[in-house]
């Protein structure tokens, strides 16, 4: 069931500006999705205001009530599932210029080319669309006339909505001067107004810290909290690694296929050549974790459309573990020297510790390391033969669920968030079990580490 | 004493008669000549021999003093309370038309006539003419014939008023170490300290824009009229100013144009009188200014640590930069070290403690060698990243 979350209009308030500002990380899916929106329950023919993913990848932002109907949907497409972007729509009727009266930011910057320019609205047009106690705002879907259009597989945080103001995107965040990235602004200056309200600050929770009490209640699905967030995007599986048949969901932290026998691997959206990072595994039957190079190698021959797991390969310097304990690596079975954990069954976690300082990887499971080693002390281990690695999957039907430090094992609407969180020194993501001395999560703010 | 040669008159070096009074009784006056019982000498007139100093020279006439041709003539007297008189007695006949004064030079430049009073007509009986003799009376008068040039001689006098051809009354009391002595325009001198009234220009230092007009003010004492004033630059050229006017006594008004560098100031007044500051006073230099843009250094990560910003400022000497409020470097609020030297903002934990996304404004400021600033005002803001989220699954 799609995820959504919705709160009925409290006022009759007919603003003439409004902002919406909001971090989003997913991707397009080639099919319409809704990502927030307000319509009218009672008229939902008439009445709608909100964002949507075009079947295109575009971005449309779609605008209906009385007398007005609006359009606008830009020429980029959003297909980085790795990224987080910031948009900001800024909605003002008073201004004098028409092109102006709605503004869309994303990372900053204004967006200025679009593939469906504005429709025109009339100067000091007032907003209808949350003025009446049948108007609902939605977050996670989208109703076109009377067409519910979901998200999935998104993330969403630090969303904000203005009623009465507009705001550019400079009151939300600013450039890093040192990075030049975009950066979020964690506690803007902003006056929220009747309606308006700051959800998902850094959590799942429905409560509304604006202060206004404009609360959501959840309409479907599971709201997964996540430690994924603008300022630290960790390491999840990259579905830009072509690999045919494989699924991605959970915001792509759970990779699935359904060809059973065929393996392929996968990789994550970052790696390392130095530091040393730590992450936990759900792995399905039969199905494989391990680490891999970043280029070439097992993932190479993915992209070629070949079959296997990783390790299968002399000089591929891969290390697999199937879910019963079968562990190779760079063409060797190594499991009598590396594995003594037996299987690791659907409420074990497979533990992998990648030191990249050392050119080292560590099997373990729920917090024991195996075969006496101990990535903590450099102590056994598998000597890796590359030089820049990152955590990789093998899959053919069952799902491998990657937590590299986003705080859960998120299986569709099953939140599965750790349970009871292990020690983590460097205070970078959360695991279940503890996280050896010295490591970290791969995520961005763990490279820095 | 009788061991003193007594004598009424004698002759000097040159053949000169003297005639002092020795009254007897041991070389000195034993009688007070008041002026109702003066000395008095005989005057007759008769034509000059060789033995006169003046023969041939003037009239050919000249005086005889108690019979001694043109004498040298000693008189006393010193205290001006008691003057002694004498009388030079013209009632001969021989007198007529040769009344006897005193003058400043054989000349008669200068009569003299302070103490000196006449009677009658010469060569009549009663005539005569009479000197009271003090400590006033100069050391040397020359009694000549009024009518008649070089009848006479000298009178010699032990005084402290000297006949130089002017008469000049000495100090009668002695100055101080360094003292000299002045005239008041009368012959009467005395001690005084010599002085001048130069000016002063006071070591007031002053940065001014270089290769520019510039006016301001030089500051110091005793300037009168329109002074001319210089600027001598260290390495010992010389610039005039371009215009100075006196605004009182203690400030003139300058306009000048001074290539980069320092220099002393000399003032001339008209009357020559001259001042230089003892120190390069004037400095040309260009004050610095900021290159870096006003407002935002940027956003920086709370607790972040290594290097935040860095701010520059342009000059002609050494920058320096400081820090004029309390925030950038104050522990409890940016926690940020500002190298003086190279402008770089440093920080081992930006924003201290501090938890929550605030904005740091501050006033840097760049001082140059020559102690110009500049100031400005800049922000630093810290962050606090997102920690989390909502997945919509």
């Amino acid at each position: 069931m799609a995820t959504s979350v919705g709160r009925n209009s409290g006022s009759t308030a007919t603003p003439t500006k409004a902002t919406f500002s909001y971090w989003l990380k997913g991707q397009d899916s080639g099919s319409q999705q809704g990502i927030w929106g307000w319509h009218r329950g009672n008229d939902a023919s008439n009445y709608w205001l909100g964002i949507y993913y075009s079947s295109n990848g575009s971005m449309y932002f779609n605008w209906k009530q009385s007398g007005l109907s609006v359009t606008l949907g830009t020429t980029q497409k959003f297909r980085d599932p790795a990224a987080w972007g910031h948009h900001v729509l800024a909605i003002d009727t008073t201004l004098g210029t028409a092109a102006d009266r709605v503004k869309w930011y994303i990372n900053g910057e204004r967006v200025t080319s679009f593939e469906d320019s504005l429709d025109t609205i009339s100067q000091n047009t007032t907003i209808l669309n949350w003025s009446n106690a049948q108007d609902k705002m939605e977050i996670g879907t989208w109703y076109q006339n009377s067409s519910a259009h979901n998200l999935s597989n998104h993330s969403i945080s630090h969303f904000h909505m203005i009623d009465g103001l507009a705001y550019d995107a400079s009151a939300f965040g600013s450039t890093d001067s040192t990075t030049g990235e975009w950066t979020i602004n964690t506690g803007p200056s902003v006056t929220y107004g009747n309606e308006g309200g700051f959800w998902f600050k850094d959590d799942a929770a429905l409560t509304d810290r604006s202060g206004a009490g404009n609360n959501f209640t959840l309409d479907g699905g599971t709201l997964i909290a996540i430690e994924d967030c603008p300022s630290n995007i960790f390491a999840c599986w990259n579905p830009l690694i072509s690999n045919t048949g494989a699924n991605f969901k959970n915001s792509n932290y759970r990779v699935y296929r359904t060809s059973a026998g065929n393996y392929r691997r996968m990789g994550c959206t970052i790696g390392a050549t130095s530091g040393k990072y730590y992450a936990e595994y759900f792995l399905g039957t039969d199905q494989w974790g391990g680490v891999l190079l970043t280029s070439g190698g097992d993932l190479k021959r993915t992209e070629a459309g070949s079959n296997g797991y990783m390790g299968e390969y002399a000089n591929d310097y891969s290390v697999g573990i199937r879910q019963d304990g079968v562990t190779y690596y760079n063409g060797a079975n190594v499991s009598s020297a590396q594995w003594n954990q037996g299987t690791i069954s659907s409420s074990d976690r497979l533990c992998i510790a990648l030191d990249m300082d050392n050119k080292k990887c560590f099997l373990g499971k729920n917090g024991t390391w195996s075969s006496s080693s101990n990535p903590a002390t450099n102590t056994g281990g598998i000597s890796l033969g590359g030089d820049s690695y990152t955590f990789g999957a093998a899959t053919s039907n069952a799902d491998v669920i990657i937590n590299t430090g986003n705080g859960n094992f998120a299986n569709g609407n099953t939140a599965n968030l750790i349970s009871s969180e292990g020690a983590n020194a460097s205070g970078i993501g959360k695991f279940e079990y503890d996280v050896p001395a010295g490591f970290t999560a791969l995520s961005t703010k763990g490279l820095n580490e | 004493m009788s061991s003193i040669l007594k004598v009424d008159t004698i002759q000097d070096q040159n053949g000169n008669l003297i005639i002092s009074k020795d009254s007897g009784g041991g070389g000195f006056e034993g009688t007070y000549f008041s002026s109702s019982s003066p000395k008095t000498f005989t005057v007759t007139v008769a034509s000059k021999t060789s033995a006169s100093p003046y023969h041939n020279v003037g009239s050919s006439n000249g005086y005889f003093i108690d019979g001694v041709q043109t004498p040298i003539i000693e008189l006393k007297g010193n205290d001006t309370g008691k003057p002694y008189y004498y009388k030079f007695d013209q009632s001969d006949g021989t007198n007529s038309g040769h009344p006897l004064r005193f003058y400043n030079n054989v000349g008669k430049t200068t009569a003299y006539t302070t103490g000196v009073t006449t009677s009658g007509t010469p060569g009549q009986s009663g005539a005569h003419t009479t000197i009271a003799v003090d400590s006033t009376t100069p050391n040397v008068l020359y009694y000549q014939c009024s009518s008649h040039a070089n009848m006479g001689n000298f009178i010699n006098h032990n005084s402290t008023k000297l006949n130089t051809g002017v008469f000049l009354n000495m100090p009668t009391t002695d100055g101080t170490n360094g003292q000299a002595m002045v005239t008041n325009g009368s012959g009467v001198l005395s001690f005084s300290t010599i002085s001048e009234t130069k000016p002063t220009v006071a070591n007031v230092s002053q940065t001014i824009a270089p290769a520019t007009g510039v006016s301001f003010n030089i500051t110091g004492t005793n300037f009168t009229g329109i002074p001319r004033v210089e600027f001598i630059k260290t390495d010992g050229s010389l610039t005039n100013a371009n215009t100075v006017s006196l605004t009182n006594a203690t400030t003139l008004a300058v306009n000048a144009t001074l290539a980069l560098g320092s220099y002393y100031v000399r003032v001339e007044l008209d009357t020559g009188l001259a001042a230089r500051s003892t120190n390069a006073i004037i400095t040309a230099s260009t004050a610095p200014s900021w290159t870096t843009a006003a407002g935002s250094l940027g956003t920086i990560a709370g607790n972040f640590s290594g290097t935040v910003a860095t701010v520059a400022a342009t000059s002609d000497s050494t920058i320096a930069y400081s820090e004029t409020t309390n925030v950038l470097t104050n522990n409890s609020q940016a926690n940020c070290a500002l190298n003086s030297s190279t402008g770089v903002i440093t920080t081992s934990d930006f924003g201290g403690s501090s938890t929550t996304p605030t904005t740091y404004t501050f006033t840097l400021r760049a001082t140059d060698a020559e102690g110009q600033t500049v100031d400005r005002v800049f922000t630093l803001t810290s962050s606090f990243g997102a920690t989390g989220g909502a997945e919509f699954s």
